[in-house]
């Protein structure tokens, strides 16, 4: 009955909720604990999501949502028992990089297996070289884990603990991170199960097909309101070593929608490359937001984007090529797909934002290996500002599309021994025009006495900070620069306005 | 529901204990537990606490609750462990870390193996003892309770209107049954019992409700 659905509905956008929360209490590294770079769901047993958390980026929830699928075929439907718990961090299984790793609970009721919660959250280390952009293959940026089972009825594979504690540069962190994973699946679990006793129902298939029936008609329907027409748009930016052309073709007839980056350029041969799940997440992610914000996030609001990047472009790049920073060009990807959706729909999107996460991972190190001072990793994320909007201006230090949070400089600085002196937003910045782009930020780091530390930079608009060429406003640049003593990292927002400014 | 169940937390605010809780920061690794300065800081909460509460209840017995806000070493967040109130030793470490993985394990599910343990933050409340709870025995039924009118209600578990008969004074008397679908009103408080219930009046005031097909 269709009120008892979307009683229900309501119910599990809640029990996803809490399975986030309790990653967040449970999580070692201030990426979740703080940032919430993480995503956590409920499937149903055909591996379609129907409940997602709103604590979640898009890159993970997306991804996740494809990935599930397959961990159901990989493990296969006879080894798929009570108190299992299933893990991968393969990036084109999983969410795009090494260091984001994903776990499934198949969900038991009376013995029988009635669906999968998954969430996915972003470690500190994974081994390799770390988080950064410079390897030539993803052999080299740390540890994969294939799909595999993280427990087998109740009880945890010691090898594989083994095998990643030995592996990684925070053993505890990291595998306490997957505890704080398990443990996120079980506490849906718990909550599920006492929905299922409350509505006295033993499966969730009907609930499943009316979320994913309503919320399809519902994104079709959206879709069909866009005009009819290909909108082409194109954007260039910097890469790793030569610029980045990333190239899209939106096409809308009545209720389809394809969108496809042919003509985009081919794979790096460092690590921005992006596989082609991640690429659809945040081209979906851009979409959505524009043309059907209102529909719950599963399996049916997501299928009618049809998505699709040539094989072997940076948008889709191949086993095995280095993709550690898959995020710096797949944060791009909104803007690109929302500069082409513009022409259709003229009044709706922002200009182009500073998009891309701001992250830097420092290795702190004791500056005499004699002192034994321990080592420690820290990862911060920061943003630039946001575009200027169509009748507000952007926002400023703002993680658009990604909408994870900064992290408090106490808890960064709780990791790991380093102190943040100045963190403040760059006046100026946003750029001018009618409505102005979000300010960016000036961020100043410097490492404790008796340490040194080394760091990964990840950044994009520094080179190519501009929007749309026939806007009159051009952004500042993004940016970086380097004084002796003191170290000073720095990053504009960069916005211009788009279209009929 | 009890009597004045509609303004509950007024009546719950009197008669709650008097009590008074006080926090204390005090980071402990437990591989590295300073009895000594644990113990000298919770006897110093304890007599602020106690100072407090004397102040409101003069004499009357009162009980020492202790929880510790603990977490792994690198986590972000603690959960609140609750701790027999005692001078510790470092011998009772163990047992900290027991209560902590028991606690653990309950919100979580499983604990994390080998990592290390730390206490954040210390609560000791010191509150009145409540009284013993009279027990009363249970009225099972008596008479139907006198109709005041019919009004209807939705009744989600039928997913229709029915036709209820609304019932109440300013207080129930023992004893006086109501078959659902009907409403109870008094004073402060409207009960809605619906059609797969009926509900008896309690000596001590409180309105039992029952399934039908449930013997009382």
């Amino acid at each position: 009955m269709s009120i008892d659905h979307q009683i229900m509905w309501n119910r599990l956008i809640a029990v996803v909720e809490e399975q986030a929360t309790t990653l967040i209490r449970t999580a070692f590294s201030t990426s979740v604990r703080e940032a919430g770079d993480l995503s956590a769901g409920l499937f149903d047993r055909q591996a379609r999501m129907i409940a997602q958390a709103v604590t979640g980026t898009p890159g993970h929830v997306n991804a996740m949502a494809e990935s599930v699928g397959h961990f159901a075929r990989e493990i296969g439907a006879q080894e798929i028992f009570e108190g299992d718990v299933y893990v991968t961090n393969d990036p084109w299984m999983g969410t795009g990089h090494l260091h984001d790793i994903t776990m499934v609970t198949p969900v038991f009721r009376r013995g029988v297996h009635i669906g999968f919660f998954a969430c996915t959250a972003h470690v500190v280390d994974i081994g390799g070289r770390g988080f950064g952009p410079d390897a030539g293959e993803v052999f080299e940026e740390g540890l994969l884990i294939p799909i595999a089972k993280f427990a087998e009825r109740g009880r945890v594979d010691p090898l594989l603990i083994r095998l990643i504690r030995a592996n990684v540069r925070t053993p505890d962190q990291t595998v306490g991170d997957m505890y704080s994973l398990a443990a996120c699946n079980e506490a849906g679990n718990r909550r599920l199960q006492a929905m299922l006793d409350e509505f006295g129902v033993d499966d969730i298939d009907a609930l499943a097909d009316f979320i994913i029936d309503a919320s399809g008609r519902a994104t079709r329907a959206a879709i069909a309101r866009v005009p009819d027409g290909t909108y082409l748009n194109e954007m260039r930016v910097d890469g790793y070593d030569a610029p980045v052309d990333m190239r899209v073709r939106l096409e809308v007839a009545g209720e389809r929608l394809v969108c496809d980056f042919a003509g985009t350029s081919g794979e790096s041969t460092k690590g921005v490359n992006v596989p082609e799940v991640y690429t659809r997440a945040y081209a979906c992610y851009g979409l959505k937001v524009a043309i059907a914000p209102e529909v719950p996030n599963n399996a049916g609001s997501l299928a009618p984007f049809e998505i699709t990047a040539p094989e072997g472009c940076i948008l889709a790049a191949r086993r095995p090529a280095p993709v550690s920073v898959r995020h710096v060009l797949g944060h791009l990807v909104p803007d690109v797909v929302l500069g082409a959706l513009h022409q259709a729909m003229p009044g709706v999107v922002p200009a182009e934002g500073a998009s891309s996460l701001w992250n830097i991972q420092i290795s702190a190190r004791a500056s005499d290996p004699g002192s034994r001072l321990p080592p420690a990793e820290i990862l911060m994320f920061n943003s630039g500002g946001t575009g200027a909007r169509p009748g507000l201006d952007g926002l400023s230090a703002t993680a658009f599309p990604s909408g994870v949070s900064t992290m408090s400089v106490e808890a960064t600085e709780h990791v790991g021994p380093i102190t943040v002196w100045r963190k403040e937003l760059r006046q100026g910045s946003g750029g001018a025009g009618r409505t102005r782009g979000g300010l960016g930020q000036v961020i100043e780091i410097e490492p404790r006495a008796g340490y040194d530390f080394w760091f990964n930079a990840m950044f994009d608009r520094v080179e190519n900070p501009r929007g749309d060429a026939t806007a009159g406003a051009m952004a500042r640049r993004g940016g970086w620069n380097w004084r002796t003593g003191r170290r000073s990292g720095r990053r504009g927002g960069s916005a211009s306005r788009r279209g009929s400014g | 529901v009890p009597p004045g169940a509609g303004v509950g937390s007024a009546i719950g605010f009197l008669r709650a204990p008097f009590s008074y809780e006080a926090t204390r920061g005090l980071f402990q690794r437990l591989d590295a537990f300073d009895a000594g300065a644990v113990n000298a800081a919770l006897a110093q909460m304890r007599e602020e606490a106690a100072a407090f509460v004397a102040r409101g209840a003069g004499e009357r017995a009162t009980e020492v609750r202790l929880t510790a806000f603990m977490r792994y070493s690198g986590q972000g967040w603690e959960i609140g462990v609750p701790l027999e109130w005692r001078a510790f030793a470092e011998a009772d470490v163990p047992a900290i870390r027991a209560a902590f993985e028991a606690a653990y394990a309950g919100l979580f599910g499983r604990v994390v193996e080998r990592l290390a343990v730390e206490i954040t933050n210390w609560s000791l409340v010191v509150a009145t003892q409540a009284p013993e709870v009279a027990r009363v025995a249970v009225r099972a039924g008596g008479a139907d309770a006198p109709v005041v009118r019919v009004r209807g209600f939705f009744d989600a578990a039928l997913r229709r209107e029915v036709s209820a008969r609304r019932c109440g004074g300013r207080r129930s008397c023992p004893g006086w049954r109501w078959t659902g679908p009907a409403v109870i009103v008094e004073d402060e408080t409207s009960t809605v019992v619906t059609s797969a219930f009926r509900a008896v009046a309690q000596e001590d005031g409180a309105i039992l409700i029952l399934r039908k097909e449930a013997g009382a």
